[in-house]
């Protein structure tokens, strides 16, 4: 056999025996399903929150999501000093037709109205800030490529939308070191927990999800613009 | 059920990461072997005839764990930032030397610098 | 409370220094001021003996995320203090953009975090965390190789800890908890079961990638080689560090002992072959990260207490004299125009007078000449070791560094026509410092009776022995040489070769687990 087959074989074979080492160990000890009850234990009012997705990661987790945030603002911030010192390259830019113009004229909004209720309802169905932030994204990325990307820059400035995004981390970074203020240790609920289920209810998770959904539309935006910038067009 | 299947999509990942030259390929492998993660963690949460975990007060149905589906929130964003970070430097990587397979950006980079061809002690 | 202020302090100033970007300079020396003090607070609480943790949420041990204060993390903690002082002294005049400062900051920041928490998936994180900051502080340059060294990395890395995500899975649908603390019992409760092993292999796996075991951390050697000075200092000091510490956690809740042992033998070995054989000495020094660490990963197998106070007192030795071989032979190599050693020996009147003396103190460091900082943790490591297997697996080891840094003798002794830079000089004064007086500091780290022996006669006799055998091995072999398979470090071959690591892992639990 050539090297190149035989490379194939090893590594199919290396492969496949891993996938059933690991489902058959898997197999061998089913998990039951009354083993892990910890996190539905937990009564709703103490979050606040009806949806429990939501009471986990912004209130009883709240370290994870502070350091997946700042992963977030490290790849934007390192998407954008990559691509800002590459020489850019410029491509023809094709104008779109009408179909797409109008569609996008109509759709646009309704995903952007979409994402502003994920981010205000995230505590009372599913949804949250992340998933807002990113349809708002996709939204203005969507009505971009109808209308040119030199339009839609106009109006979403990327060096003032980077100082915003960057305003908004210092702010959530400020606002989980304020319990110090009160003498509590940091990351503490500061808002009260009401009825689960109303919409001013679950303490802070409200506003986190609402400065998360903004703050990811900024940085996917910005990411999105750094290769649009770069390319010359979308 | 489910988990097996994310641990035959995390074989079929590692596979194309190995055999295929291609670089934007081998990142696409690589986004498959953490949509594989992220299909585990949510398959473990899984309770018989349970619901989406959300509960109004005074309601007492059987829900599945949230806590995997957190979980996975975190993971999502964080493979979203690597797949962003490296893609940009495939770029950068396939701007600079005209082709996106592995092995020639390899071989150009070796013909620049000439590192491995001094004798050693 | 010191345990938390730490990482979110250090965060709040890394966006700071991209907010307020004029004063990153100050916002640097106030940082290091301020986690000293909290640093401080956290060993006196320490020493007096009060238990130091807190859960962080609203719920309790097993639910929230647990930070604990002990005294490994406190240990590495306060490495990953010292040598981001030494980095941001040596950096102190270069013309650096505030994203390296905020990038420098997240990474300390990390370090401290993965110190104190006790919580699976949080470390998961900060290991992202790490690995992006990492990834892109590599990348700085813009260069094409450190970009492909640094990209190969992201992958391998991604893969890793997709694989710990998996064993996180496993363990959670199991046990319910992610605490390491709620996890012990559960776990001892259930050994030999098939999802014991599987999930320990996995995670460890995982772990390995970041902690520098040789069939895992097969990126190493070109992304630390090809780093900035200052950058491969960090890494090689401080962020390999933290993986080996979050295996130290899970060798606490998992069987582990064998699979220690022999990981940290294989790394070893193969990190000194590769070593001796490697003629870029940035290269050199990299492969050199592999083999200590596997030292420290033998000296944790052992698994008495005396090994254990040894396997910490050489990650802190090692972290101090690699940051100083790096930061020093990478100003060298500035100075000289190139880091192999033949461009070194042309040019070596070009090296900068105290560039050369931390040159020589890092040397004699790494060799394990008494009674500087590898002799002595490396003394009180072998005072832990059971048996003579290990013993002599670790005298090899020693003898096979000497004969690596063999190449560096040609240069380092010439005069020197260029005077140093200040803060190049600061620098290296502080981490020469701490290598020539580790003595003290790894009393503060154990205790004074397992000092005074490691400066017993045996080790005294061992270590000169490894010197003698070592220069004698280094004046035979000089003239010959001799290829590894660099095939192996390749992106099409790195994942099978972790692959092959988790099934020598998942046998080694299933043996260990059989005997014991």
């Amino acid at each position: 056999m050539s090297t190149q087959k035989r490379w194939i074989v090893c590594s199919v074979g290396i492969v496949a025996f891993f996938v059933v080492l690991l489902s058959i160990t898997y197999m061998a000890s089913m998990p039951d399903s009354a083993d892990s009850e910890r996190y539905l234990s937990i009564p709703i009012e103490v979050s606040g929150a009806a949806n429990r997705v939501a009471g986990i990661y912004l209130n009883t987790r709240l370290f994870d999501t502070l350091i997946e945030i700042l992963v977030f603002s490290v790849a934007v911030l390192g998407v954008r000093y990559y691509l800002s010192h590459s020489p850019q390259i410029s491509l023809p830019s094709l104008s779109e037709s009408a179909v797409v113009r109008t569609a996008a004229g109509i759709l646009g909004p309704l995903a952007l109205l979409l994402s502003v209720y994920f981010a205000t309802f995230g505590h009372i169905s599913p949804g949250g800030g992340f998933a807002a932030g990113v349809i708002a994204a996709s939204a203005v990325l969507y009505v971009a490529i109808a209308q040119g990307m030199q339009a839609t820059e106009a109006r979403l400035s990327p060096q003032r939308i980077a100082a915003a995004e960057k305003g908004i981390l210092l702010f959530l970074f400020l606002w989980i070191l304020l319990p110090l203020a009160f003498g509590d240790a940091p990351l503490t609920e500061l808002l009260p927990p009401g009825t689960p289920g109303k919409l001013l209810s679950a303490g802070s998770i409200l506003p986190y999800n609402l400065l998360i959904g903004i703050k990811v539309f900024f940085g996917a935006w910005l990411i999105i613009a750094a290769f649009a910038q770069h390319r010359g067009d979308l | 059920m489910a988990t097996i299947v994310s641990f035959v999509l995390l074989g079929i990942g590692i596979l194309a990461l190995v055999l295929r030259r291609d670089l934007v390929i081998k990142l696409l492998a690589l986004g498959l072997i953490n949509a594989s993660s992220i299909l585990f963690l949510v398959s473990i949460g899984n309770r018989p005839g349970g619901r989406a975990p959300i509960q109004f007060p005074g309601e007492t149905a059987v829900l599945v764990d949230p806590l995997p589906q957190a979980l996975v929130l975190s993971a999502i964003v964080v493979n979203f930032a690597i797949l962003a970070l490296a893609l940009v430097f495939v770029m950068i990587l396939v701007e600079r030397y005209h082709t996106t397979d592995a092995q020639r950006i390899e071989q150009e980079m070796s013909r620049e610098t000439d590192e491995e061809e001094t004798p050693c002690l | 409370m010191p345990l938390i202020l730490l990482p979110l302090l250090r965060f709040l100033i890394a966006i700071l220094s991209i907010t307020v970007s004029r004063a990153r300079r100050p916002l640097a020396v106030a940082a290091h001021v301020a986690d000293a003090a909290l640093l401080a607070w956290l060993a006196v609480s320490l020493a007096h003996g009060t238990p130091v943790g807190l859960t962080l949420g609203s719920g309790s041990a097993g639910v929230g995320i647990s930070m604990t204060g002990d005294r490994i993390g406190m240990t590495f903690a306060a490495l990953a203090w010292g040598l981001s002082l030494a980095v941001n002294v040596y950096i102190w005049r270069d013309r650096l953009r505030p994203y390296f400062f905020l990038l420098v900051h997240l990474l300390v920041g990390a370090c401290y975090a993965v110190s104190f928490t006790q919580d699976l998936f949080n470390a998961y994180l900060l290991f992202e965390l790490l690995t992006l900051v990492s990834f892109l502080l590599v990348g700085y340059g813009r260069q094409p190789r450190q970009i492909w060294a640094s990209l190969r990395y992201l992958i391998l890395s991604s893969f890793g800890m997709t694989l710990f995500l998996f064993g996180v899975g496993t363990v959670y649908a199991h046990c319910g908890t992610l605490d390491v603390g709620a996890l012990r019992p559960l776990v001892a409760a259930s050994a030999g079961e098939p999802w014991v092993l599987l999930s320990a292999a996995l995670l460890t796996a995982g772990v390995s990638v970041k902690a520098g075991v040789f069939l895992f951390s097969l990126w190493l050697p070109a992304a630390h080689a090809r780093a900035m000075p200052a950058v491969s200092a960090l890494l090689s000091g401080v962020v390999i560090k933290m993986g080996v510490l979050e295996l130290f956690r899970l060798a606490d809740v998992f069987p582990l002992r064998l699979p220690l042992i022999v990981l940290g033998s294989i790394t070893g070995i193969l990190g000194i072959a590769y070593a001796v054989t490697a003629h870029d000495l940035k290269k050199m020094l990299a492969f050199h990260t592999l083999s200590q660490i596997g030292y420290v990963l033998i000296g944790f197998g052992a698994d008495t207490p005396t090994a254990r106070l040894g396997a910490l007192a050489y990650a802190v030795a090692h972290g101090l004299f690699k940051a100083l071989l790096f930061l020093s032979l990478g100003d060298a190599a500035a100075h000289v125009g190139g880091a192999d050693d033949r461009t070194l020996t042309e040019h070596k009147a070009g090296i900068p007078r105290a560039t050369r003396i931390a040159l020589v103190v890092g040397v004699l460091g790494i060799v394990g000449l008494p009674p500087l900082a590898g002799f002595d943790a490396k003394a009180i490591l072998e005072d832990g070791l059971p048996s003579l297997g290990p013993h002599i697996v670790v005298w090899l080891l020693s003898v096979g560094t000497v004969l690596s840094f063999g190449k560096f003798v040609p240069f380092l002794f010439a005069r020197s026509s260029v005077r140093s830079e200040c803060p190049r000089a600061s620098a290296y004064g502080w981490l020469g410092g701490l290598i020539v007086a580790f003595w003290p500091v790894s009393v503060l780290m154990t205790s004074v009776p397992l000092c005074l022996a490691a400066l017993g006669a045996t080790h005294l006799i061992e270590s000169f022995a490894s010197l003698l055998v070592g220069a004698g091995l280094y004046l035979l072999v000089r003239r010959h040489t001799m290829r590894l398979p660099q095939a192996i470090f390749r992106l099409e071959e790195s994942p099978l070769i972790i692959l092959l690591g988790f099934f020598l892992v998942f046998a080694l639990l299933l043996i260990g687990g059989g005997a014991g």
